[in-house]
């Protein structure tokens, strides 16, 4: 088709398209993103262009996207997620990164009237990911107590099927005991003579079958690991 | 299978912070979206951040901008996956740069392939289709890829004005076919 048209350079129908496209940039760009917020009709050229352009979506194939991103959403979405301990165990900045010190913040700020002065404080942590990031189970020992907190956070469980805790240190694992399927933290208290092995040593989860091992010795398939950093 | 209904229901019930509603928009939703996003960006890492970022800011108050009965519940996610993915394209991609090496447009897009199209999808094609290919293929880019009128330019050898001019036209021709 030949259009040889001028087209003026205030034409509402094509500022709203090119906005729409993501053409604009500049001044342009800054001033089509004002008269969206002010200018209803405007905002309603640019909001039919919307629905135009994106029927062009329409022949992409869905990805599944990867297990546990849900998981992830939620973490962040959810402010009274089991994973508020870990804020109070004063670990959530080393598991979450630095990127995460804005939400960290935000909750400090939100639930800050839970933060007692006995609020223990865990000083070692570990966090155990399978090499596909299919499951991830966070830990963090508060030595006052020897108490060794663990999440299951991102993964399937099998019904029929407990998962076993390991603590790997000289190069033997010694089970520390079988997650709880009710709620998502199971506490352990960590006999005295294996606490000194957490030092250095990394935590590992095994599938096993009810109740755990048999023998005493892993027998299922590693799970994850992850090494238990000094906090 | 879950109806354009059943989709506005959910939006409408995770503006209201149901947690179930939240899980089953994700569970129904989530594939398409990140199919969107993973073309936008072609890149898994990015893509996962990107559609992470989508359902966090849908439930922080997003879906309550949802106006029910106005636009598809399928469209309006489709775009806002595809904003948000040509949003974090941008930030890794110099806006204009016109020495870019620009790819190739995905042969999978043309329009022989769009075998069942919806009236809406038919309607779009067949208006892109009375353009120039040329100039069809730079408003696709310029959707699917993120492309730029400076990128448009580099890719179709021409200066950045004349690009400009072009595309514009293809655009006003665009509106008078859609409004037929």
């Amino acid at each position: 088709m030949s259009d040889e048209r001028t087209i003026p350079e205030d034409n509402d129908d094509v500022i709203a398209a090119e906005l729409s496209l993501g053409l604009l940039s500049g001044d342009a760009l800054t001033y089509a993103q004002r008269r969206v917020r002010t200018d209803l009709r405007f905002a309603s050229l640019v909001e039919d262009w919307d629905m135009h352009f994106s029927t062009l979506t329409e022949t992409i194939e869905p990805v599944t996207p990867p297990n546990g991103l849900f998981e992830k959403i939620t973490r962040q979405a959810y402010p009274d997620s089991p994973h508020r301990i870990w804020r109070w165990l004063g670990v959530l900045p080393a598991f979450l990164g630095a990127g995460a010190a804005a939400l960290v913040l935000i909750l400090a700020l939100q639930y800050g009237n839970y933060m007692q002065p006995d609020t223990p404080v865990a000083s070692l942590a570990a966090e155990m990911i399978a090499e596909d990031e299919s499951i991830i189970v966070a830990a963090a020992y508060v030595g006052d107590s020897n108490t060794l907190f663990v999440e299951w956070q991102v993964g399937e469980r099998l019904p029929d099927r407990d998962v076993e805790l390991w603590l790997v240190a000289e190069g033997e694992a010694i089970s520390l005991g079988v997650l709880s399927k009710e709620g998502k933290i199971t506490e352990f208290t960590v006999p005295a003579e294996l606490q000194n092995l957490l030092t250095g040593g990394a935590l590992a989860v095994t599938d096993e079958p009810i109740g755990g091992s048999p023998t005493g010795a892993a027998t299922g398939a590693v799970l994850a690991v992850g090494p238990i950093t000094t906090l | 299978m879950t109806t354009r209904q059943d989709i506005e229901d959910m939006i409408n019930r995770v503006a209201l912070n149901d947690r179930a509603a939240f899980e089953a928009l994700y569970t129904a939703t989530s594939a398409k979206l990140f199919g969107i996003i993973l073309r936008v960006l072609k890149d898994r890492a990015a893509s996962e951040d990107v559609l992470q970022d989508v359902y966090l800011r849908l439930w922080q108050g997003g879906a309550q901008t949802f106006a029910t009965g106005r636009a598809s519940p399928i469209s309006w996610l489709a775009t806002i996956a595809r904003n948000r993915a040509i949003d974090r394209l941008r930030r890794v991609k110099p806006v204009s740069n016109l020495d870019g090496v620009a790819e190739p447009s995905d042969p999978a897009l043309g329009p022989e392939d769009l075998a069942v199209a919806s009236s809406e999808r038919a309607m779009i094609d067949a208006c892109l289709d009375e353009l120039q290919p040329d100039r069809a293929t730079a408003v696709r880019g310029a959707y699917l890829d993120g492309d730029t009128y400076a990128d448009l330019a580099a890719r179709f050898d021409v200066p950045l004005n004349t690009m400009r001019t072009w595309l514009r036209r293809s655009l006003m021709s665009l509106k008078d076919c859609l409004s037929r």
